[in-house]
Protein backbone atom coordinates (compact mmCIF):
# COMPACT_ATOMS: atom_id res chain seq x y z
CA UNK A 1 0.00 0.00 0.00
CA UNK A 2 1.55 3.30 -1.10
CA UNK A 3 1.47 6.56 0.85
CA UNK A 4 -0.93 7.90 -1.73
CA UNK A 5 -3.41 5.05 -1.11
CA UNK A 6 -3.22 5.67 2.64
CA UNK A 7 -3.87 9.37 2.07
CA UNK A 8 -6.77 8.62 -0.33
CA UNK A 9 -8.36 6.14 2.12
CA UNK A 10 -8.14 8.65 4.95
CA UNK A 11 -9.36 11.57 2.86
CA UNK A 12 -12.35 9.71 1.38
CA UNK A 13 -13.39 8.33 4.78
CA UNK A 14 -13.01 11.76 6.39
CA UNK A 15 -15.15 13.41 3.69
CA UNK A 16 -17.87 10.76 4.06
CA UNK A 17 -17.90 11.13 7.86
CA UNK A 18 -18.01 14.92 7.55
CA UNK A 19 -20.95 14.71 5.12
CA UNK A 20 -22.83 12.21 7.24
CA UNK A 21 -22.21 14.28 10.38
CA UNK A 22 -25.40 16.14 9.38
CA UNK A 23 -27.32 13.12 10.72
CA UNK A 24 -25.95 14.02 14.18
CA UNK A 25 -26.16 17.79 13.78
CA UNK A 26 -25.11 20.57 11.45
CA UNK A 27 -21.49 21.51 12.05
CA UNK A 28 -18.54 23.32 10.51
CA UNK A 29 -17.30 19.93 9.26
CA UNK A 30 -20.51 19.39 7.30
CA UNK A 31 -20.48 22.90 5.87
CA UNK A 32 -16.84 22.48 4.83
CA UNK A 33 -17.51 19.25 2.96
CA UNK A 34 -20.62 20.77 1.40
CA UNK A 35 -18.50 23.59 -0.05
CA UNK A 36 -15.77 21.17 -1.14
CA UNK A 37 -18.34 18.98 -2.93
CA UNK A 38 -19.95 21.92 -4.72
CA UNK A 39 -16.60 23.50 -5.61
CA UNK A 40 -15.19 20.23 -6.91
CA UNK A 41 -18.30 19.53 -8.96
CA UNK A 42 -18.34 22.97 -10.55
CA UNK A 43 -14.60 22.75 -11.19
CA UNK A 44 -15.13 19.41 -12.89
CA UNK A 45 -18.03 20.73 -14.96
CA UNK A 46 -15.93 23.72 -16.05
CA UNK A 47 -13.14 21.38 -17.15
CA UNK A 48 -15.59 19.03 -18.89
CA UNK A 49 -17.27 21.94 -20.64
CA UNK A 50 -14.01 23.46 -21.87
CA UNK A 51 -12.70 20.05 -22.93
CA UNK A 52 -15.89 19.34 -24.89
CA UNK A 53 -15.78 22.80 -26.45
CA UNK A 54 -12.20 22.13 -27.55
CA UNK A 55 -12.67 18.59 -28.91
CA UNK A 56 -16.17 18.95 -30.34
CA UNK A 57 -16.14 22.52 -31.63
CA UNK A 58 -12.73 24.16 -31.86
CA UNK A 59 -10.84 21.21 -33.43
CA UNK A 60 -13.41 20.55 -36.21
CA UNK A 61 -13.97 24.28 -36.69
CA UNK A 62 -10.32 25.04 -37.42
CA UNK A 63 -9.72 21.85 -39.39
CA UNK A 64 -12.58 21.84 -41.90
CA UNK A 65 -14.71 24.96 -41.28
CA UNK A 66 -18.06 23.18 -41.74
CA UNK A 67 -20.69 25.82 -42.45
CA UNK A 68 -23.32 24.36 -40.10
CA UNK A 69 -20.85 24.34 -37.21
CA UNK A 70 -19.82 27.92 -37.99
CA UNK A 71 -23.49 29.03 -37.80
CA UNK A 72 -24.14 27.10 -34.57
CA UNK A 73 -20.95 28.47 -32.98
CA UNK A 74 -21.92 32.01 -34.00
CA UNK A 75 -25.34 31.55 -32.37
CA UNK A 76 -23.61 30.15 -29.28
CA UNK A 77 -21.32 33.19 -29.07
CA UNK A 78 -24.41 35.44 -29.15
CA UNK A 79 -25.38 33.95 -25.78
CA UNK A 80 -22.38 35.73 -24.23
CA UNK A 81 -23.75 39.16 -25.09
CA UNK A 82 -25.78 38.84 -21.87
CA UNK A 83 -22.59 39.73 -20.02
CA UNK A 84 -22.87 43.32 -21.34
CA UNK A 85 -26.34 44.64 -20.37
CA UNK A 86 -26.42 47.35 -23.08
CA UNK A 87 -26.01 44.89 -25.96
CA UNK A 88 -27.63 41.83 -24.51
CA UNK A 89 -30.55 41.63 -26.97
CA UNK A 90 -28.79 39.23 -29.46
CA UNK A 91 -28.61 36.63 -26.67
CA UNK A 92 -32.37 36.22 -27.11
CA UNK A 93 -31.72 34.74 -30.57
CA UNK A 94 -29.47 32.08 -29.06
CA UNK A 95 -31.97 31.33 -26.28
CA UNK A 96 -34.85 31.17 -28.79
CA UNK A 97 -32.96 28.70 -31.02
CA UNK A 98 -31.97 26.56 -28.04
CA UNK A 99 -35.46 26.53 -26.54
CA UNK A 100 -37.14 26.02 -29.91
CA UNK A 101 -34.98 23.06 -30.94
CA UNK A 102 -35.22 21.43 -27.49
CA UNK A 103 -39.00 21.84 -27.39
CA UNK A 104 -39.40 20.51 -30.93
CA UNK A 105 -37.34 17.40 -30.17
CA UNK A 106 -39.04 16.77 -26.82
CA UNK A 107 -42.59 17.38 -28.05
CA UNK A 108 -42.14 15.28 -31.20
CA UNK A 109 -40.77 12.46 -29.06
CA UNK A 110 -43.52 12.87 -26.46
CA UNK A 111 -46.35 12.75 -29.00
CA UNK A 112 -45.06 9.66 -30.77
CA UNK A 113 -43.39 7.87 -27.85
CA UNK A 114 -45.46 8.71 -24.82
CA UNK A 115 -48.91 9.23 -26.31
CA UNK A 116 -49.43 7.45 -29.64
CA UNK A 117 -47.22 4.43 -29.00
CA UNK A 118 -48.44 3.89 -25.45
CA UNK A 119 -52.08 4.16 -26.52
CA UNK A 120 -51.64 1.83 -29.49
CA UNK A 121 -49.72 -0.61 -27.31
CA UNK A 122 -52.50 -0.61 -24.73
CA UNK A 123 -54.26 -3.38 -26.62
CA UNK A 124 -57.76 -4.74 -26.50
CA UNK A 125 -60.10 -4.77 -23.51
CA UNK A 126 -61.87 -7.89 -24.72
CA UNK A 127 -59.03 -10.12 -25.94
CA UNK A 128 -58.39 -13.75 -24.93
CA UNK A 129 -55.84 -12.75 -22.23
CA UNK A 130 -57.91 -11.80 -19.18
CA UNK A 131 -54.94 -10.37 -17.25
CA UNK A 132 -54.02 -8.10 -20.16
CA UNK A 133 -57.66 -6.99 -20.50
CA UNK A 134 -57.82 -6.16 -16.79
CA UNK A 135 -54.53 -4.22 -16.98
CA UNK A 136 -55.80 -2.20 -19.94
CA UNK A 137 -59.04 -1.39 -18.15
CA UNK A 138 -57.23 -0.38 -14.94
CA UNK A 139 -54.79 1.79 -16.97
CA UNK A 140 -57.67 3.54 -18.70
CA UNK A 141 -59.62 4.08 -15.46
CA UNK A 142 -56.47 5.32 -13.66
CA UNK A 143 -55.64 7.77 -16.45
CA UNK A 144 -59.21 9.07 -16.69
CA UNK A 145 -59.77 9.51 -12.95
CA UNK A 146 -56.32 11.04 -12.35
CA UNK A 147 -56.83 13.59 -15.11
CA UNK A 148 -60.21 14.46 -13.55
CA UNK A 149 -58.50 15.00 -10.17
CA UNK A 150 -56.50 17.79 -11.79
CA UNK A 151 -59.58 19.45 -13.24
CA UNK A 152 -59.77 22.76 -11.43
CA UNK A 153 -62.32 24.49 -13.62
CA UNK A 154 -65.14 22.74 -11.76
CA UNK A 155 -65.59 22.23 -8.05
CA UNK A 156 -65.18 18.58 -7.01
CA UNK A 157 -68.82 18.09 -6.03
CA UNK A 158 -71.49 15.59 -7.08
CA UNK A 159 -70.29 12.90 -9.53
CA UNK A 160 -66.88 14.54 -9.89
CA UNK A 161 -66.08 14.04 -6.18
CA UNK A 162 -66.01 10.20 -6.04
CA UNK A 163 -64.37 9.93 -9.48
CA UNK A 164 -61.55 12.34 -8.63
CA UNK A 165 -61.22 10.55 -5.29
CA UNK A 166 -60.50 7.30 -7.18
CA UNK A 167 -57.85 9.19 -9.17
CA UNK A 168 -56.31 10.32 -5.91
CA UNK A 169 -56.10 6.70 -4.68
CA UNK A 170 -54.40 5.66 -7.94
CA UNK A 171 -51.85 8.43 -7.43
CA UNK A 172 -51.29 7.34 -3.82
CA UNK A 173 -50.53 3.81 -5.03
CA UNK A 174 -48.21 5.18 -7.72
CA UNK A 175 -46.32 7.52 -5.40
CA UNK A 176 -46.10 4.76 -2.78
CA UNK A 177 -44.41 2.47 -5.30
CA UNK A 178 -42.03 5.27 -6.30
CA UNK A 179 -41.19 5.96 -2.64
CA UNK A 180 -40.51 2.27 -2.08
CA UNK A 181 -38.03 2.07 -4.94
CA UNK A 182 -36.59 5.44 -3.87
CA UNK A 183 -35.85 3.98 -0.43
CA UNK A 184 -34.24 0.96 -2.09
CA UNK A 185 -31.99 3.17 -4.23
CA UNK A 186 -31.00 5.43 -1.35
CA UNK A 187 -30.10 2.42 0.76
CA UNK A 188 -27.76 1.41 -2.08
CA UNK A 189 -26.09 4.84 -1.99
CA UNK A 190 -25.33 4.43 1.73
CA UNK A 191 -24.26 0.80 1.42
CA UNK A 192 -21.86 1.82 -1.33
CA UNK A 193 -20.03 4.19 1.02
CA UNK A 194 -19.93 2.05 4.17
CA UNK A 195 -17.04 -0.24 3.05
CA UNK A 196 -14.84 2.86 2.87
CA UNK A 197 -15.54 3.49 6.57
CA UNK A 198 -15.05 -0.03 7.89
CA UNK A 199 -12.12 -1.29 5.82
CA UNK A 200 -8.56 -0.09 5.22
CA UNK A 201 -7.42 3.10 6.87
CA UNK A 202 -10.97 4.46 6.74
CA UNK A 203 -11.80 2.52 9.91
CA UNK A 204 -9.47 4.76 11.95
CA UNK A 205 -11.40 7.80 10.74
CA UNK A 206 -14.63 6.12 11.85
CA UNK A 207 -13.17 5.45 15.32
CA UNK A 208 -12.10 9.10 15.63
CA UNK A 209 -15.59 10.22 14.48
CA UNK A 210 -17.30 8.02 17.09
CA UNK A 211 -15.01 9.39 19.83
CA UNK A 212 -15.66 13.02 18.75
CA UNK A 213 -19.44 12.46 18.78
CA UNK A 214 -19.27 10.72 22.19
CA UNK A 215 -17.23 13.57 23.69
CA UNK A 216 -19.61 16.14 22.18
CA UNK A 217 -22.60 14.29 23.65
CA UNK A 218 -21.00 14.20 27.10
CA UNK A 219 -20.05 17.89 26.94
CA UNK A 220 -23.55 18.83 25.84
CA UNK A 221 -25.03 16.83 28.68
CA UNK A 222 -22.73 18.52 31.20
CA UNK A 223 -23.52 21.97 29.78
CA UNK A 224 -27.24 21.27 30.00
CA UNK A 225 -26.84 20.14 33.61
CA UNK A 226 -24.85 23.25 34.53
CA UNK A 227 -27.42 25.45 32.83
CA UNK A 228 -30.19 23.79 34.79
CA UNK A 229 -28.28 24.30 38.06
CA UNK A 230 -27.66 28.00 37.30
CA UNK A 231 -31.30 28.48 36.43
CA UNK A 232 -32.15 27.38 39.95
CA UNK A 233 -35.30 25.70 41.26
CA UNK B 1 -19.11 -12.19 6.98
CA UNK B 2 -21.63 -12.94 4.20
CA UNK B 3 -25.06 -14.13 5.31
CA UNK B 4 -25.51 -16.02 2.06
CA UNK B 5 -29.11 -14.97 1.58
CA UNK B 6 -30.44 -16.45 -1.68
CA UNK B 7 -30.59 -14.20 -4.74
CA UNK B 8 -33.25 -15.17 -7.24
CA UNK B 9 -32.53 -14.12 -10.80
CA UNK B 10 -35.69 -12.50 -12.13
CA UNK B 11 -36.95 -12.77 -15.73
CA UNK B 12 -36.16 -9.04 -16.13
CA UNK B 13 -32.43 -9.60 -15.64
CA UNK B 14 -32.57 -12.72 -17.78
CA UNK B 15 -34.22 -10.75 -20.59
CA UNK B 16 -31.55 -8.06 -20.26
CA UNK B 17 -28.85 -10.70 -20.69
CA UNK B 18 -30.67 -12.47 -23.53
CA UNK B 19 -31.18 -9.21 -25.43
CA UNK B 20 -27.44 -8.57 -25.39
CA UNK B 21 -26.67 -12.16 -26.34
CA UNK B 22 -29.12 -11.88 -29.25
CA UNK B 23 -27.10 -9.14 -30.97
CA UNK B 24 -26.03 -10.55 -34.35
CA UNK B 25 -22.34 -11.16 -35.04
CA UNK B 26 -20.62 -7.91 -35.95
CA UNK B 27 -23.60 -5.87 -34.75
CA UNK B 28 -23.12 -2.36 -33.37
CA UNK B 29 -24.24 -1.33 -29.88
CA UNK B 30 -24.89 2.25 -28.81
CA UNK B 31 -24.45 2.56 -25.04
CA UNK B 32 -25.24 5.92 -23.46
CA UNK B 33 -23.85 6.18 -19.94
CA UNK B 34 -25.82 9.00 -18.36
CA UNK B 35 -24.97 8.07 -14.80
CA UNK B 36 -23.87 10.67 -12.33
CA UNK B 37 -21.17 10.14 -9.73
CA UNK B 38 -23.95 9.66 -7.14
CA UNK B 39 -25.58 6.73 -8.95
CA UNK B 40 -22.25 5.00 -9.50
CA UNK B 41 -22.38 3.43 -6.02
CA UNK B 42 -25.70 1.87 -6.98
CA UNK B 43 -25.17 1.01 -10.65
CA UNK B 44 -21.41 1.13 -11.18
CA UNK B 45 -20.91 -2.54 -10.50
CA UNK B 46 -23.58 -3.47 -13.05
CA UNK B 47 -22.07 -1.08 -15.58
CA UNK B 48 -18.66 -2.74 -15.15
CA UNK B 49 -20.21 -6.22 -15.59
CA UNK B 50 -22.04 -4.95 -18.68
CA UNK B 51 -18.85 -3.58 -20.27
CA UNK B 52 -17.09 -6.88 -19.55
CA UNK B 53 -19.97 -8.72 -21.20
CA UNK B 54 -20.02 -6.41 -24.24
CA UNK B 55 -16.23 -6.45 -24.71
CA UNK B 56 -16.13 -10.26 -24.39
CA UNK B 57 -18.78 -10.45 -27.12
CA UNK B 58 -16.69 -8.03 -29.19
CA UNK B 59 -13.79 -10.47 -28.81
CA UNK B 60 -15.86 -13.56 -29.64
CA UNK B 61 -18.33 -12.27 -32.24
CA UNK B 62 -16.96 -8.99 -33.48
CA UNK B 63 -19.49 -6.67 -31.84
CA UNK B 64 -18.77 -2.97 -32.35
CA UNK B 65 -19.32 -0.72 -29.35
CA UNK B 66 -20.12 2.98 -29.34
CA UNK B 67 -20.09 4.74 -25.97
CA UNK B 68 -21.50 8.21 -25.40
CA UNK B 69 -22.88 10.51 -22.70
CA UNK B 70 -25.65 13.03 -23.29
CA UNK B 71 -26.82 14.25 -19.88
CA UNK B 72 -24.17 15.40 -17.39
CA UNK B 73 -20.45 15.04 -18.16
CA UNK B 74 -20.01 12.52 -15.33
CA UNK B 75 -20.88 9.54 -17.52
CA UNK B 76 -17.99 10.19 -19.89
CA UNK B 77 -15.46 10.12 -17.06
CA UNK B 78 -17.05 6.99 -15.58
CA UNK B 79 -16.99 5.19 -18.93
CA UNK B 80 -13.38 6.16 -19.57
CA UNK B 81 -12.33 5.11 -16.07
CA UNK B 82 -14.13 1.77 -16.36
CA UNK B 83 -12.42 0.98 -19.65
CA UNK B 84 -8.99 2.08 -18.40
CA UNK B 85 -9.17 0.51 -14.94
CA UNK B 86 -11.37 -2.55 -15.42
CA UNK B 87 -11.67 -3.55 -19.05
CA UNK B 88 -8.11 -3.07 -20.36
CA UNK B 89 -6.31 -4.50 -17.27
CA UNK B 90 -8.86 -7.37 -17.17
CA UNK B 91 -7.80 -8.50 -20.65
CA UNK B 92 -11.18 -7.73 -22.22
CA UNK B 93 -9.59 -5.68 -25.00
CA UNK B 94 -7.10 -8.38 -26.01
CA UNK B 95 -7.27 -8.65 -29.78
CA UNK B 96 -9.41 -5.52 -29.99
CA UNK B 97 -8.36 -2.07 -31.07
CA UNK B 98 -9.76 1.35 -30.21
CA UNK B 99 -11.42 2.84 -33.28
CA UNK B 100 -11.98 -0.55 -34.89
CA UNK B 101 -13.91 -2.37 -32.17
CA UNK B 102 -14.98 0.36 -29.80
CA UNK B 103 -15.30 4.14 -29.82
CA UNK B 104 -15.86 6.63 -27.03
CA UNK B 105 -17.75 9.63 -28.36
CA UNK B 106 -17.55 11.43 -25.03
CA UNK B 107 -19.98 14.02 -23.72
CA UNK B 108 -22.48 15.27 -26.27
CA UNK B 109 -24.28 18.05 -24.35
CA UNK B 110 -27.98 18.46 -25.04
CA UNK B 111 -29.36 15.26 -23.57
CA UNK B 112 -32.62 14.57 -25.42
CA UNK B 113 -31.52 16.51 -28.50
CA UNK B 114 -28.29 14.52 -28.54
CA UNK B 115 -30.18 11.26 -28.02
CA UNK B 116 -32.16 12.08 -31.14
CA UNK B 117 -29.02 13.05 -33.03
CA UNK B 118 -27.30 9.78 -32.14
CA UNK B 119 -30.01 7.78 -33.91
CA UNK B 120 -30.59 10.12 -36.84
CA UNK B 121 -27.14 11.44 -37.80
CA UNK B 122 -24.20 10.67 -35.53
CA UNK B 123 -21.82 12.89 -37.49
CA UNK B 124 -24.01 15.94 -37.01
CA UNK B 125 -23.55 15.92 -33.25
CA UNK B 126 -20.25 14.08 -32.78
CA UNK B 127 -17.67 15.40 -35.19
CA UNK B 128 -14.86 14.09 -33.03
CA UNK B 129 -14.52 11.37 -30.41
CA UNK B 130 -13.70 11.82 -26.72
CA UNK B 131 -10.00 12.26 -27.54
CA UNK B 132 -10.53 14.83 -30.30
CA UNK B 133 -10.01 12.49 -33.27
CA UNK B 134 -12.28 13.47 -36.18
CA UNK B 135 -15.01 10.87 -36.51
CA UNK B 136 -14.30 10.41 -40.25
CA UNK B 137 -10.81 9.23 -39.34
CA UNK B 138 -12.16 6.46 -37.09
CA UNK B 139 -12.47 3.24 -39.17
CA UNK B 140 -15.35 1.74 -37.15
CA UNK B 141 -17.52 4.84 -37.52
CA UNK B 142 -17.40 4.75 -41.34
CA UNK B 143 -20.30 2.31 -41.33
CA UNK B 144 -22.20 3.77 -38.41
CA UNK B 145 -24.32 6.78 -39.29
CA UNK B 146 -27.73 6.32 -37.74
CA UNK B 147 -30.05 3.85 -36.02
CA UNK B 148 -30.23 1.65 -39.13
CA UNK B 149 -26.59 0.73 -38.54
CA UNK B 150 -27.15 -0.18 -34.89
CA UNK B 151 -28.34 -3.48 -33.43
CA UNK B 152 -29.00 -2.39 -29.86
CA UNK B 153 -29.68 0.86 -28.01
CA UNK B 154 -28.93 1.06 -24.32
CA UNK B 155 -28.54 3.56 -21.52
CA UNK B 156 -27.83 3.76 -17.84
CA UNK B 157 -28.82 6.32 -15.22
CA UNK B 158 -31.82 7.86 -13.51
CA UNK B 159 -34.26 8.53 -16.32
CA UNK B 160 -36.43 6.56 -18.73
CA UNK B 161 -38.88 8.86 -20.50
CA UNK B 162 -36.25 10.90 -22.37
CA UNK B 163 -34.80 7.76 -23.94
CA UNK B 164 -38.22 6.24 -24.61
CA UNK B 165 -39.36 9.41 -26.36
CA UNK B 166 -36.40 9.36 -28.76
CA UNK B 167 -35.60 5.68 -29.15
CA UNK B 168 -38.91 3.82 -29.36
CA UNK B 169 -40.59 3.08 -32.66
CA UNK B 170 -37.22 2.74 -34.40
CA UNK B 171 -37.42 -1.03 -34.66
CA UNK B 172 -34.39 -1.68 -32.47
CA UNK B 173 -34.27 -3.25 -29.00
CA UNK B 174 -33.73 -0.80 -26.15
CA UNK B 175 -32.35 -1.79 -22.75
CA UNK B 176 -31.87 0.28 -19.60
CA UNK B 177 -29.59 -0.07 -16.58
CA UNK B 178 -31.82 1.86 -14.25
CA UNK B 179 -31.58 3.31 -10.76
CA UNK B 180 -34.18 1.75 -8.46
CA UNK B 181 -35.38 5.31 -7.79
CA UNK B 182 -37.07 5.52 -11.17
CA UNK B 183 -37.98 1.91 -11.90
CA UNK B 184 -41.66 2.78 -11.46
CA UNK B 185 -41.30 5.18 -14.42
CA UNK B 186 -40.09 2.30 -16.59
CA UNK B 187 -43.18 0.18 -15.96
CA UNK B 188 -45.41 1.61 -18.72
CA UNK B 189 -42.59 1.28 -21.24
CA UNK B 190 -41.76 -2.32 -20.36
CA UNK B 191 -45.39 -3.42 -19.94
CA UNK B 192 -46.20 -2.22 -23.44
CA UNK B 193 -43.09 -3.80 -24.95
CA UNK B 194 -41.46 -0.52 -25.92
CA UNK B 195 -38.56 -1.07 -23.51
CA UNK B 196 -37.06 -4.50 -24.15
CA UNK B 197 -35.46 -5.07 -20.74
CA UNK B 198 -34.05 -3.26 -17.73
CA UNK B 199 -32.01 -3.94 -14.62
CA UNK B 200 -33.64 -2.82 -11.39
CA UNK B 201 -30.98 -0.89 -9.46
CA UNK B 202 -28.31 -2.62 -7.41
CA UNK B 203 -30.46 -5.73 -7.06
CA UNK B 204 -30.72 -6.02 -10.86
CA UNK B 205 -26.97 -5.48 -11.13
CA UNK B 206 -26.36 -8.35 -8.69
CA UNK B 207 -28.66 -10.61 -10.72
CA UNK B 208 -26.85 -9.65 -13.93
CA UNK B 209 -23.50 -10.30 -12.26
CA UNK B 210 -24.77 -13.76 -11.28
CA UNK B 211 -25.83 -14.52 -14.88
CA UNK B 212 -22.65 -13.26 -16.52
CA UNK B 213 -20.32 -14.53 -13.79
CA UNK B 214 -18.65 -11.10 -13.54
CA UNK B 215 -19.32 -10.74 -9.84
CA UNK B 216 -18.62 -7.39 -8.23
CA UNK B 217 -19.74 -5.02 -5.52
CA UNK B 218 -23.50 -5.41 -6.24
CA UNK B 219 -23.36 -9.09 -5.29
CA UNK B 220 -21.44 -8.25 -2.12
CA UNK B 221 -23.95 -5.53 -1.21
CA UNK B 222 -27.01 -7.77 -1.42
CA UNK B 223 -26.86 -9.00 2.21
CA UNK B 224 -26.65 -5.42 3.43
CA UNK B 225 -29.50 -4.46 1.07
CA UNK B 226 -31.72 -7.26 2.38
CA UNK B 227 -31.08 -6.31 6.00
CA UNK B 228 -31.65 -2.62 5.26
CA UNK B 229 -34.96 -3.50 3.60
CA UNK B 230 -36.06 -5.49 6.67
CA UNK B 231 -35.21 -2.41 8.74
CA UNK B 232 -37.12 -0.22 6.26
CA UNK B 233 -40.19 -2.45 6.51
CA UNK B 234 -39.99 -2.41 10.33
CA UNK B 235 -39.70 1.40 10.30
CA UNK B 236 -42.88 1.54 8.22
CA UNK B 237 -44.79 -1.19 10.04
CA UNK B 238 -44.05 -0.48 13.72
CA UNK B 239 -45.12 3.21 13.81
CA UNK B 240 -48.14 2.47 11.60
CA UNK B 241 -49.24 -0.39 13.86
CA UNK B 242 -48.72 1.71 16.99
CA UNK B 243 -50.70 4.54 15.38
CA UNK B 244 -53.56 2.17 14.51
CA UNK B 245 -53.56 0.67 18.03
CA UNK B 246 -53.62 4.16 19.51
CA UNK B 247 -56.44 5.15 17.16
CA UNK B 248 -58.55 2.09 18.02
CA UNK B 249 -57.94 2.26 21.80
CA UNK B 250 -58.53 6.02 21.72
CA UNK B 251 -61.90 5.51 20.04
CA UNK B 252 -62.84 2.77 22.48
CA UNK B 253 -62.01 4.91 25.50
CA UNK B 254 -63.88 7.84 23.93
CA UNK B 255 -66.94 5.62 23.45
CA UNK B 256 -66.55 4.43 27.08
CA UNK B 257 -66.49 8.04 28.28
CA UNK B 258 -69.68 8.76 26.36
CA UNK B 259 -71.41 5.83 28.02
Amino acid sequence: MTEFTVFTDLLVAALIVMAWSLVYRESAAYRLVEHIALGTFFGFMLYAGLNTLYTKTIIPLFETWPIDLVIVTAIGILMWTRVVPKVQWPSRIAIAVLAGVSMAVAVTGAVSGQIIQLITAMGSWTGPNLKANLESIISAVATFTTVLFFTYTREHKGVLFPISRIGRYFMMIGFGAIMGTFLMANVSFSIGQIPKLVTGYGRYVSIVAVIVIAVDLLLNKRRAKEKAQHAGP
Amino acid sequence: MPLGLPLKVTPLAQNFYKTIEAIPDGGAVLWVNDQGFATWVELGSGEIALYKHLFSLAQKRGLRLVFATTSSADGTVLTDRTIREEIIPGGFTKGLKYGENWVQLGWLPGWETSLRGLVTDVRAIARTDYFGTPIDQIPMMKNINSVKDLSLLGNSGYYVDEYGRQWTGLGKPWIDLLSATTVAMAKPWIEKGLLTAYLNGQRGCAEYEAITGYRGFATAAMDAQSLAHVLGILILLVPSTLYLVKLVTGRKSANGDKK
